[in-house]
C-alpha cells in the first residue's frame, strides 16, 4: 500500500483537498440530516397534534351530544391525509366513540402514547390530544400516522445529501486537480530539477521563477545555491586537477627523496657502523689504556670515565661519576689546582701536563697529569671538558728522591768541601782531621756511626782511630780488628771502591761481622769505604747505621769513598804536612772539582 | 398459589353475576323503561347545559362577568334531582350556573324569564308556548324543550328521540331572532328545520 508520505506532491494535494472537502460535507451532511432529523421528530408531532385538535373540536360537539356519525363524518376528514392510519375520538372514560381507519388498515388498534401525549414506534407515531371544551376534557382523539413517507422522504433527502456531496466533492476534485497542478508546478519543478542534478551531477540546471510567494522565494534560493555549487564543483574540479599535478609532482619527488633517502640510509648504516666500530676502538683503547680517560660536564662533574680509575685512584668509576674533579684533588692544594683549573677553563683552554696531586681512596697521594681539551657545542658554549690523566707519581717520587739526593749532594758537598778546607788538615793534624770527618760525615750520612780504621803497619790488624758515635756525640778510638778473622771483608776492601751493605746481616761481605759486631751493636747496614793511599788500601772509613735496614744510594756510596779519599789526603798531609801544603791546596780543589764531577 | 386465588375469584364473580340477575329479573322490563327514562333526562339535562358551550349570549345577557348563567326550568320539572347534579360545581364560561324553576302562572317567575340564559319549557306548557314566545320575544334566551315540533313551532332546539338516541332539531330563526350565535359546530348536528306557519 501506498504510504501517505511517499505519495507526490501533487497527489499529497488532492489528498488534502478531498480530505478537507470530505470532511467539510460530511460534517455538513450530518449536520444537515441530524437537524433535519430533529427538527421532523419535533415537527411531525406538532402537526400531527394540531390535525387532532382541529378533529377534536370539529367532533366535540358530536362527542358531546353523542352523534356518532357526526363524530364519525368529522373524522373522515383525516382521508385527505392518506398517511394518517387511525383516527378515533375517544369518550372520557377512554371508549373508542368514532374510529377512522385508513383504507386497508382496518385491524389497526388505538395504542397507548404515555405522558408526552405521542409515541414514536417503528414506522408509526401515536398521538393522542384531550378534546376539550369550555375548560373541561371531554375525550380524546387518537391519531395514528404512518410515517414510512416521511422515512422515504428522510432517505430520499439523504440520498439527495449524498449525491450533492459527492457531486461536490468531484467539483472539488476537478477545481484543486487544477489548482493544485498550478501549486504544484513550482514543486515539481524544483524537484525534477533537484533529481536532475543528483543523477547528472549536472550544475548548470536552473528553475525558472513563477510565482511570487515562498516557493518563488525557494526557487530562487535554488538556483542561487546551484550556481554556486556549479562555481564551487568548478573550483573544486580546478582544485584537484592541481592536486593531483601536484600530487604527481611530489610523488615523482618523494621517489627521488626516497631513492636519495634510501642511499643515505646505506650511507648512514656505513656510518653508524663505522661510528660502532670507532666506538668499540674507543671503549677498547679507553678501556684498557693505562691513561684514565674522562670527560666533565662544564661544572666539573665527571659524566665520563674509564675503568683504569679504580687502578689509578681507588674509586670506582659509579664513585667518581657525579663527583667534581676537584674533589679528588689533595685538599692542600685543592683550592689553588681548582681555581687554576677553572681559568683554563674559561679561556676555553686546553689543559696540557697539567700536574696535580690526588688523594686515592686509600689515603695515598697519586700525583697525575692532566691532558683535556674543551667540548663546545655548534655556539662555541663551553660544555664540559674530556681529556686523559696519566700516573706521574712515579716520576713526581723519582723527581722528589732526585731532589734529595740532590740536597744530600749539596750537603755532602758542603761537607766535604768543608772538611777539605779544614784547618787541621793543612796543619797535618791527622788525629783532629780524623776526628772531624767522622763527625761531619756522620752527621752527613745520618748514620749512628762512623769510624775510621787504619792498618796496622803489618796489614795483619786494623786499627781504629776514631769512632764517632752520632747519639752520643762521643769519639773514641783504639778498637782493634784482626784482619785474618775477616778474610772475605779484607778482599771486597781491596777490589771495589765501596762496600754499601744494605743488609749487613746478609751481604756476604760483611756477614762476618754479624754475630760479633753486628748484633750486639743493633747494626743494621754498613758502607765501608777503603781508605787508599797511593795503589795501596790503608784503612778504611766506616759508616754504620742503626735501626731499619738502609738503602745506600750510589751518592752516599760516593760520598763514603770521598770520605775515606779525604782521609787518605789527611795522611797524607800529615807526612808531607809543610812540605806538600800548596800541593795539598791545588790537589784539594783539583779533588774537589772532580769529586764534585765523579758525584754527578 | 396464584392458581388457587384465580379460582377463588372466578366463583366469586359467577356468584355475584347470579345475585344481581336474581335482584334484577323481575323488574327488568319495568326497570328498562324507568332506566330509560332517567336516562333520557339524564342526557337532555347534560345536552341543556352543554348547549351554552355551543353557543354564544350577546353582551346584555349578563349584567358582569360575575353573573351566574341561569337554567330555567318552565313548568312542570321533569328533571328533578338530575338536572341539579348535572350542573353541579360545573361552570359556563366561568361562570357558575343556577337553576330556577318558574311556573307561568306565577307572575314573578314570568318576569324571571327574560333573565334566564337557556330556558327549558316543560311539556306541560305546551298550549301556552305562543305567549312564552311572545314573553321572550327578541330576549337572548336559549328556549329548549321536548315539546314535538318545537323547533317548527318557534322554539329554538327541540329534543326529538331518533334511533334509539336523543337528537335535537334547531331553528335557525329563531336563534337569529333572539340575538343567539350557534356554533356551527351544534347546528352540524342538528336538524334544521323551519318554522312552520301553522299554529299560532
Amino acid at each position: 500500500m501506498l504510504s501517505v508520505k511517499d505519495m507526490s506532491f501533487k497527489g499529497k494535494m488532492l489528498l488534502y483537498a478531498a480530505a478537507t472537502t470530505s470532511t467539510a460535507l460530511a460534517l455538513c451532511c450530518v449536520a444537515v440530516m441530524a437537524a433535519q432529523w430533529i427538527e421532523w421528530r419535533r415537527e411531525v408531532p406538532r402537526r400531527l397534534a394540531i390535525q387532532a385538535d382541529i378533529v377534536g373540536m370539529n367532533a366535540s360537539a358530536a362527542l358531546t351530544f353523542d352523534d356518532q356519525e357526526s363524530a364519525e363524518e368529522t373524522l373522515r376528514g383525516l382521508e385527505a391525509d392518506d398517511n394518517i392510519v387511525l383516527g378515533s375520538i375517544c369518550s372520557s372514560d377512554g371508549t373508542e366513540f368514532a374510529t377512522y381507519r385508513r383504507v386497508g388498515s382496518e385491524e389497526v388498534a388505538v395504542e397507548e402514547v404515555g405522558p408526552s401525549g405521542h409515541r414514536f414506534s417503528r414506522s408509526r407515531l401515536h398521538l393522542r390530544r384531550p378534546i376539550v371544551l369550555d375548560g373541561a376534557e371531554i375525550g380524546s382523539v387518537h391519531l395514528q400516522y404512518d410515517l414510512r413517507e416521511l422515512y422515504g422522504g428522510l432517505k430520499r433527502l439523504a440520498a439527495a445529501v449524498a449525491g450533492g456531496m459527492l457531486l461536490a466533492l468531484v467539483g472539488a476534485a476537478l477545481v484543486s486537480s487544477r489548482i493544485q497542478r498550478v501549486l504544484a508546478r513550482p514543486v515539481t519543478d524544483l524537484a525534477d530539477a533537484a533529481r536532475s542534478v543528483a543523477e547528472h551531477k549536472d550544475y548548470s540546471v536552473r528553475v525558472v521563477r513563477r510565482t511570487g510567494d515562498e516557493l518563488g522565494t525557494l526557487t530562487d534560493a535554488f538556483n542561487d545555491m546551484l550556481s554556486r555549487i556549479q562555481k564551487r564543483d568548478t573550483a573544486l574540479q580546478e582544485s584537484h586537477d592541481t592536486l593531483e599535478r601536484r600530487v604527481h609532482e611530489r610523488t615523482v619527488e618523494l621517489a627521488n627523496a626516497n631513492a636519495v633517502l634510501k642511499t643515505e640510509i646505506a650511507e648512514r648504516k656505513q656510518a653508524e657502523e663505522a661510528l660502532r666500530e670507532r666506538e668499540q676502538r674507543f671503549q677498547d683503547i679507553a678501556e684498557n689504556a693505562m691513561e684514565w680517560i674522562w670527560e666533565i660536564d662544564a661544572s666539573g662533574k665527571y659524566t665520563y670515565t674509564s675503568p683504569i680509575v679504580e687502578e689509578l685512584l681507588g674509586y670506582k668509576p659509579e664513585e667518581v661519576l657525579g663527583r667534581y674533579f676537584y674533589d679528588l684533588f689533595h685538599p692542600d692544594d685543592r683550592e689553588e689546582f681548582k681555581n687554576a683549573a677553572f681559568e683554563v677553563f674559561a679561556q676555553r683552554g686546553h689543559l696540557h701536563e697539567f700536574i696535580n696531586r690526588n688523594v686515592h681512596k686509600n689515603g695515598k697521594t697519586i700525583w697525575v697529569s692532566t691532558g683535556g681539551v674543551p667540548i663546545l657545542d655548534e655556539k662555541g658554549d663551553l660544555l664540559g671538558y674530556r681529556g686523559a690523566d696519566i700516573d706521574v707519581t712515579e716520576r713526581k717520587e723519582a723527581e722528589a728522591a732526585l731532589r734529595e739526593s740532590e740536597a744530600r749532594l749539596r750537603t755532602q758537598n758542603t761537607t766535604l768541601v768543608e772538611l777539605a778546607r779544614s784547618s787541621a788538615l793543612y796543619k797535618g793534624d791527622l788525629k783532629a782531621t780524623v776526628m772531624q770527618i767522622a763527625e761531619a760525615a756522620c752527621y752527613s750520612l745520618s748514620v749512628e756511626r762512623t769510624s775510621v780504621w787504619l792498618y796496622a803497619d803489618d796489614r795483619s790488624k786494623m786499627q781504629c782511630r776514631d769512632l764517632y758515635e752520632l747519639s752520643a756525640d762521643r769519639h773514641t778510638d783504639g778498637l782493634e780488628l784482626a784482619l785474618a778473622d775477616f778474610p772475605r771483608y779484607s778482599a771486597a776492601l781491596e777490589e771495589g771502591r765501596a762496600i754499601a751493605a744494605h743488609d749487613a746481616h746478609t751481604d756476604l761481605r760483611t756477614a762476618e761481622f754479624s754475630t760479633a759486631y753486628l748484633t750486639p751493636l743493633g747494626i743494621t747496614s754498613m758502607l765501608d769505604a777503603p781508605i787508599r793511599v797511593g795503589a795501596e788500601v790503608v784503612g778504611v772509613v766506616c759508616h754504620e747505621h742503626v735501626g731499619q735496614p738502609r738503602h745506600w744510594t750510589p751518592d752516599e756510596e760516593y760520598f763514603a769513598a770521598s770520605i775515606a779519599d779525604l782521609v787518605s789526603l789527611a795522611i797524607e798531609a800529615s807526612e808531607r804536612r809543610r812540605k806538600e801544603v800548596e800541593l795539598r791546596q791545588a790537589k784539594e780543589a783539583a779533588e774537589a772539582g772532580s769529586r764534585a764531577k765523579s758525584e754527578f | 398459589m396464584p392458581d388457587v386465588l384465580s379460582r377463588k375469584a372466578t366463583k366469586c364473580s359467577i356468584l355475584m353475576v347470579l345475585a344481581v340477575s336474581a335482584l334484577l329479573a323481575p323488574t327488568l322490563p319495568v326497570g328498562a323503561q324507568e332506566i330509560d327514562e332517567a336516562k333520557s333526562l339524564k342526557v337532555k339535562a347534560a345536552y341543556l347545559y352543554n348547549f351554552a358551550k355551543f353557543i354564544e349570549w350577546p353582551d346584555g345577557a349578563f349584567e358582569d362577568e360575575q353573573a351566574p348563567f341561569v337554567v330555567g326550568v318552565l313548568g312542570d320539572d321533569p328533571f328533578g334531582q338530575i338536572l341539579d347534579d348535572t350542573v353541579e360545581a360545573k361552570n359556563v364560561a366561568q361562570r357558575s350556573v343556577k337553576i330556577q324553576r318558574l311556573h307561568w302562572n306565577n307572575k314573578a317567575d314570568r318576569d324571571k324569564l327574560k333573565n334566564c340564559h337557556i330556558l327549558f319549557i316543560s311539556a306541560s306548557e305546551r298550549s301556552r308556548l305562543d305567549k312564552i314566545f311572545a314573553a321572550l320575544e327578541e330576549c337572548p334566551v336559549l328556549v329548549v324543550s321536548d315539546i314535538h315540533d318545537f323547533a317548527r313551532d318557534g322554539g329554538m332546539i327541540g329534543f326529538v328521540l331518533e334511533k334509539g338516541r336523543i337528537a335535537f332539531e334547531t331553528s335557525r330563526e329563531a336563534l337569529e331572532k333572539a340575538k343567539l350565535k350557534a356554533s356551527s359546530r351544534l347546528l352540524k348536528l342538528a336538524r334544521i328545520v323551519e318554522p312552520s306557519k301553522r299554529s299560532r
